[in-house]
């Protein structure tokens, strides 16, 4: 037996960035690009309408919809929600396996292999952003041909949620570091904030008083869901402007 | 012993057989899990009988002069039979083995080697971070320029990743390797 | 000891038999065999530009690919169009390279027609018999397409224009004739208007589904965002008005349910407040005091008192509408199928020009949102260009295709080539399309996946899937500019298929007839270098090769940003010339006292036109209004429902003169009570497993009524009945139906 040496992260040295997204709900019209967009490039599975009868749709970015009011004075909703990436993670305290955790960057961490399918982080979470992988991921003959190489395809019995399209940070931290520079703003981007046609949705790094998310999470605008329970997301949602309208 | 003895024969039936689905069980999950790495096929037959040994140990080639893309991508990878040619249009140009990549070259046709070293789907590594970094091939994938036939010297199991990274004080995240 | 023995061989004989059959399979390394350009990472992918061919629009695009396969498409930034933005279809777009209906190889049938026996053959053989049909067929000729002024119509226009018989007609969304020729009512240009949305503080939209229609929703969601919250001077707003709270609706600050088929007279009756506000006020002082006068007294029986019964919209709020064209323009009005829905499409267009070519006026004097026309210069080179491809958008009507329909029936036809089209299913039943189609003597078809035209035709040619070959295009809907979006085969082959373009020609080679170009490329490259002086924006330096280089690079040729900076379009000499005949005819409805219920069949952002239900991403992807996944649905009012003792799920039959439909009912605030809608694009027959048997058929219930004036589809005139068909469904809807109040939860 080698012996064993545990580190912890020096975090002052690793913690350069934090992750962060806005999303705009006065610019969302609810179009579903980016539900289709973070399918395309995460290798989401569909399941099929008799998975769907269960509720076990996987989509890591849904659009809720809220109808308030009755005919003739209605007003709908759209809210863009997934995995909201919360510093203090509801969903991290209930796994056994520490398959669920806070990295250094601000983002909510699921390990594929480490994760033995309790369910637990699902369960716990409040934003019903963690799906469960009921069957293999199974494509149709030849669409296998479309995965994308750079994700993983989830097998039977894990969570999966969203990542913030971790394979798009790497890529871009790893240009950084070949130009020894830090990342710039606008040089990540996940697959629905780059599909977004209304500009919606923003990503950076809010600890860059540079950044476009950094402005926009000072804007006065900015909400979390679910503040009260103190899960302080990453996710910030720019209000529509009530005060404004018609 | 005695106890073992005034059990009834039946009771002697089910804790054997009990004993023995325990042991089955360790073994079956021992080779599900270790089986690939113990019986896998460490030294696969290559398409042409290339060796490393002469090219990167006699010859002193660096290996980088044919895996061109470790610096510059996540993959190494293989050289093309353009690369091959490059030389060999010149240097034993005439040797069975350089006849029969010379001839799939001028049909476009590429050689399909076997793969040696392989990481699970789930595992995502950078060979060009290595390489800046200043790593040596050998460090990961052995004394390659000393072997005839490439075999597979390292399981690549997590701790050896893992290992290596701690004492450099490279970044320990899940998903600096995991998506 | 034995028996424990065996146990445990019998332990490590399962496992090992579980390991042969999960083990690994070998895994193997294919070098390229030429290595590619220094400076490229093969491992990252290769990012190429082309044209999106998912719909009309013609956005620009960058596909992805790694290993020769397509993974992802994204927005070409630099693309006047898409603008580096992408909608849902087309990203689906890249999946369908890879769709497990793809047809194989050449058909040709072997049973009866319709019976969906064929047989495959060799491409030579398909080609053979397809001269010989065109050889023999004498110029009588019909083809069809989804109105894109693409390579294959380009082609076949080229081949056949000598032929007196021969008709290349278009079956395209609904709406766009009339707005087509609306715009040209005023402005004079015979083309759709793009109002300057991205620039306007008040937009108006006139039951304009901006986000769910085929004109490029991609390019109305920029507008829309950029509107909204790009100016930071003041974030623009907009009011929907229409039968109902669509998805663009909902995007919108508010939502007017004005009376189906009044939205013209809404529009004039804001046209004669403005007008009368300009006049007092002393703005736009380029329009002669004098035409305003006589705008004015003609407006005058459009008074909002005299018209708020009729429309169904108080005074008020008409008053309350037209403030912002006179105070705080720039505003603008955008017309869409809830204006040119109706028999009087054309007429209420006319009021929605004169708004915002008097906003074009005022704001003149102020910052600008222009009504967006090509200008007149560029016009000209854009209908020198459209003759290489096809016949021009306006030519291409409605009653074109009737009365191309009416001579197929007639047996006039000795070939038809349908291409990028499924006329069987989405044109109105009663047009009895398949019928006429069954006269045609040899119908050939270019689709490649098996769909209703395609399964009653005697020759199938499956086309290229648009990632694998070359296009070229001119699109209809471009702010104010010239574009030719260029396509450029991104992955090989997938399966033995052919573009369309080029079986046509070498059919046409073999047949003798006088072909342009050996093939789809050569054509595209001769287009280029007839128009290559005009396409300012390749550097005169570069030579033919390098200025072909240079466009698939780019994707397409536009002009660069400096140059669109638009030069709209002043009010014609029509608005000066005006006389004081402003007219909006009453719309005409289609049915008996028994229908009481305005049909409004409308497309969904994700089964569009009936292309995106064979799709898995797009069918799970719940419908943004319904959250209905999978599934297909009837619309009614909530309260109308309580009336009728209808709950959601509960099957419903909606009925016309024409025909009925019966499906679950799905109970909506946000829709008029005297409206039913139904998402158009189910109930297909043979369209592949994940479609077919999905709902009905909503272009079951619709006939034939049109705009005159256009020669549009009215596709919102059709009365209805509702009942109820005993028997109800679960819909398998999103999240929690319970929760629809969430949204005070999350204090938005």
């Amino acid at each position: 037996m080698g012996k064993i040496k545990v580190k912890l992260f020096n975090y002052k040295k690793q913690n350069d960035y934090k992750w962060a997204m806005t999303i705009d709900l006065d610019r969302c019209n609810g179009c579903g690009a980016c539900v289709v967009g973070c399918q395309a490039e995460n290798n989401v599975a569909v399941v099929g309408e008799e998975q769907v009868e269960h509720g076990r749709n996987m989509q890591w970015l849904r659009i809720e919809r809220y109808v308030e009011g009755t005919y003739p004075d209605v007003k709908v909703r759209f809210l863009p929600m997934m995995c909201q990436h919360c510093d203090i993670a509801p969903c991290e305290s209930v796994c056994p396996v520490w398959a669920t955790y806070q990295n250094p960057e601000g983002l909510n961490v699921q390990v594929y292999n480490r994760c033995i399918g309790t369910r637990f982080c699902g369960n716990n979470c409040p934003y019903s952003a963690r799906f469960f992988n009921w069957y293999d991921s199974k494509w149709e003959k030849n669409q296998e041909n479309q995965l994308n190489p750079d994700v993983s395809v989830r097998e039977k019995g894990v969570m999966e949620k969203c990542t913030m399209c971790m394979q798009r940070i790497r890529r871009g931290k790893d240009l950084a570091k070949d130009e020894g520079r830090p990342v710039k703003d606008g040089d990540i981007q996940p697959a629905c904030a780059q599909t977004c046609p209304t500009n919606a949705i923003t990503f950076g790094d809010i600890n860059d008083p540079h950044s476009k998310v950094h402005d926009l999470a000072h804007s006065g605008r900015a909400i979390r869901l679910f503040e009260e329970k103190g899960t302080h997301p990453a996710v910030l949602y720019l209000k529509g402007g009530s005060g404004n309208v018609y | 012993m005695n106890f073992w003895n005034s059990l009834s024969s039946t009771a002697k039936m089910v804790a054997g057989a009990l004993a023995a689905i325990f042991v089955g069980l360790h073994i079956f999950l021992a080779i599900f899990y270790f089986g690939p790495f113990w019986f896998g096929t460490h030294t696969p037959t290559q398409p042409i009988a290339f060796s490393h040994k002469l090219h990167a140990g006699t010859n002193k080639i660096p290996c980088q002069y044919c895996h061109t893309l470790a610096r510059r991508t996540e993959a190494a990878g293989i050289p093309s039979a353009e690369k091959c040619m490059n030389c060999h249009g010149y240097v034993k140009a005439e040797s069975p083995l350089i006849v029969e990549i010379a001839k799939k070259f001028e049909n476009k046709e590429p050689i399909v080697w076997q793969k040696v070293f392989d990481l699970p789907d789930h595992v995502w590594f950078n060979h060009k971070r290595h390489i800046k970094k200043g790593f040596k091939c050998q460090r990961c994938h052995g004394p390659i320029e000393k072997v005839d036939v490439v075999g597979r010297s390292n399981d690549f199991k997590m701790g050896f990743c893992i290992g290596c990274h701690r004492d450099n004080e490279a970044p320990t995240d899940c998903w600096t390797c995991h998506t | 000891m034995d028996r424990r023995r065996f146990l445990k061989l019998g332990a490590l004989t399962a496992s090992t038999g579980m390991l042969g059959a999960c083990g690994q399979t070998a895994q193997q390394i294919v070098p390229f065999v030429n290595p590619p350009d220094d400076g490229v990472n093969p491992v990252d992918g290769f990012w190429y530009a082309t044209t999106c061919k998912e719909c009309n629009a013609g956005c620009g695009v960058m596909i992805r690919t790694v290993d020769g396969r397509a993974k992802k498409l994204e927005g070409n930034p630099g693309h006047p169009i898409s603008g580096g933005k992408a909608c849902a279809t087309g990203q689906a777009g890249v999946q369908k390279v890879y769709h497990p209906d793809r047809l194989k190889s050449a058909m040709l049938l072997s049973g009866e027609r319709g019976s969906g026996v064929y047989k495959p053959i060799s491409w030579t053989e398909a080609v053979t018999v397809l001269s010989d049909k065109l050889a023999g067929a004498k110029g009588s000729v019909f083809f069809l397409n989804n109105g894109s002024n693409d390579v294959t119509a380009g082609v076949a226009n080229a081949i056949f224009k000598d032929s007196e018989k021969f008709v290349s007609a278009s079956n395209h969304d609904a709406g766009a004739e009339s707005l087509r020729q609306g715009g040209a009512a005023l402005t004079g240009l015979p083309q759709t208007p793009y109002p300057d949305m991205a620039n306007a503080d008040f937009s108006l939209l006139l039951g304009a589904d901006i986000f769910e229609w085929d004109r490029s929703p991609v390019f109305y969601s920029r507008s829309f965002g950029a509107s909204r919250r790009d100016r930071p001077s003041s974030r623009g707003r907009m009011v929907y008005m229409g039968s109902r709270l669509s998805s663009t609706a909902v995007s919108c600050d508010k939502w007017i349910p004005a009376k189906p088929g009044q939205l013209g007279i809404i529009a004039l009756s804001i046209a004669s407040v403005v007008v009368d506000g300009v006049i007092e006020k002393g703005l736009a002082r380029a329009i002669p005091r004098n035409t305003l006068g006589r705008y004015s007294d003609a407006l005058r029986k459009y008074r909002p008192e005299r018209v708020a019964e009729k429309v169904d919209v108080d005074a008020e709020t008409l008053y309350k509408l037209a403030a912002p064209f006179v105070n705080e323009a720039p505003a603008i009005v955008i017309a869409g199928d809830g204006v040119t829905g109706y028999s009087n499409g054309v007429a209420g267009l006319d009021a929605v020009e004169l708004l915002n070519m008097i906003s074009y006026e005022i704001g003149k004097e102020k910052l600008t949102a222009k009504p967006r026309s090509t200008p007149e210069s560029d016009q000209d080179l854009k209908d020198r260009m459209l003759e290489w491809f096809g016949p021009a958008p306006r030519k291409q009507t409605f009653a074109k295709l009737k009365s191309l329909t009416e001579k197929m029936a007639a047996g006039e036809y000795a070939v038809g080539l349908i291409h990028n089209t499924n006329p069987v299913f989405d044109t109105p039943n009663a047009l009895k399309f398949k019928d006429a189609l069954g006269k045609v003597a040899f119908v050939v078809s270019f689709a490649n996946v098996m769909d209703e035209t395609a399964n009653q035709a005697d020759l199938i040619l499956p086309d290229n899937h648009w990632l694998e070959g070359w296009s070229a295009q001119i699109p209809d809907f471009v702010p104010g500019v010239v574009a030719l979006n260029l396509g450029q085969p991104v992955v090989q082959k997938f399966q033995e298929t052919k573009a369309a373009a080029d079986s046509l020609l070498e059919a046409g080679a073999k047949a003798g007839l006088k072909i342009p170009a050996a093939n789809g490329e050569e054509y595209i490259k001769k287009v280029i270098s007839a128009f290559r002086s005009e396409m300012l924006e390749i550097p005169p330096a570069l030579s033919d090769k390098e200025a072909w280089n240079f466009l698939l690079r780019r994707g397409g040729s536009w002009p660069s940003e400096n140059d669109t900076e638009l030069t709209a379009t002043p009010a014609s000499d029509k608005l000066w010339a005006f006389k004081g005949n402003l007219a909006s005819d009453e719309p005409v409805f289609e049915g008996t006292n028994d229908h009481p219920y305005h049909l409004h069949i409308y497309q969904t952002v994700f089964a569009g036109r009936g292309s995106g239900v064979n799709h898995g991403w797009l069918q799970e992807s719940p419908d943004p209004i319904t959250t209905v996944m999978w599934q297909w649905w009837i619309e009614i009012n909530t309260g109308e429902a309580g009336k009728l003792g209808i709950n959601e799920g509960d099957l419903i039959t909606v009925s016309s003169v024409h025909g009925s439909v019966t499906g679950p009912a799905y109970l909506y605030q946000g829709l008029r009570p005297d409206v039913i809608s139904i998402p158009a694009g189910f109930g297909h027959t043979n369209y592949g497993e994940m479609a077919n048997g999905r709902g009905a058929n909503a272009m079951d219930l619709l006939g034939l009524s049109m705009d005159e004036a256009s020669g549009g589809l009215a596709a919102r005139s059709q009365m209805v009945s509702v009942k109820k068909a005993g028997g109800s469904v679960v819909l398998l809807r999103n999240g929690n139906p319970d929760g629809e109040d969430k949204g005070e939860a999350f204090q938005l």
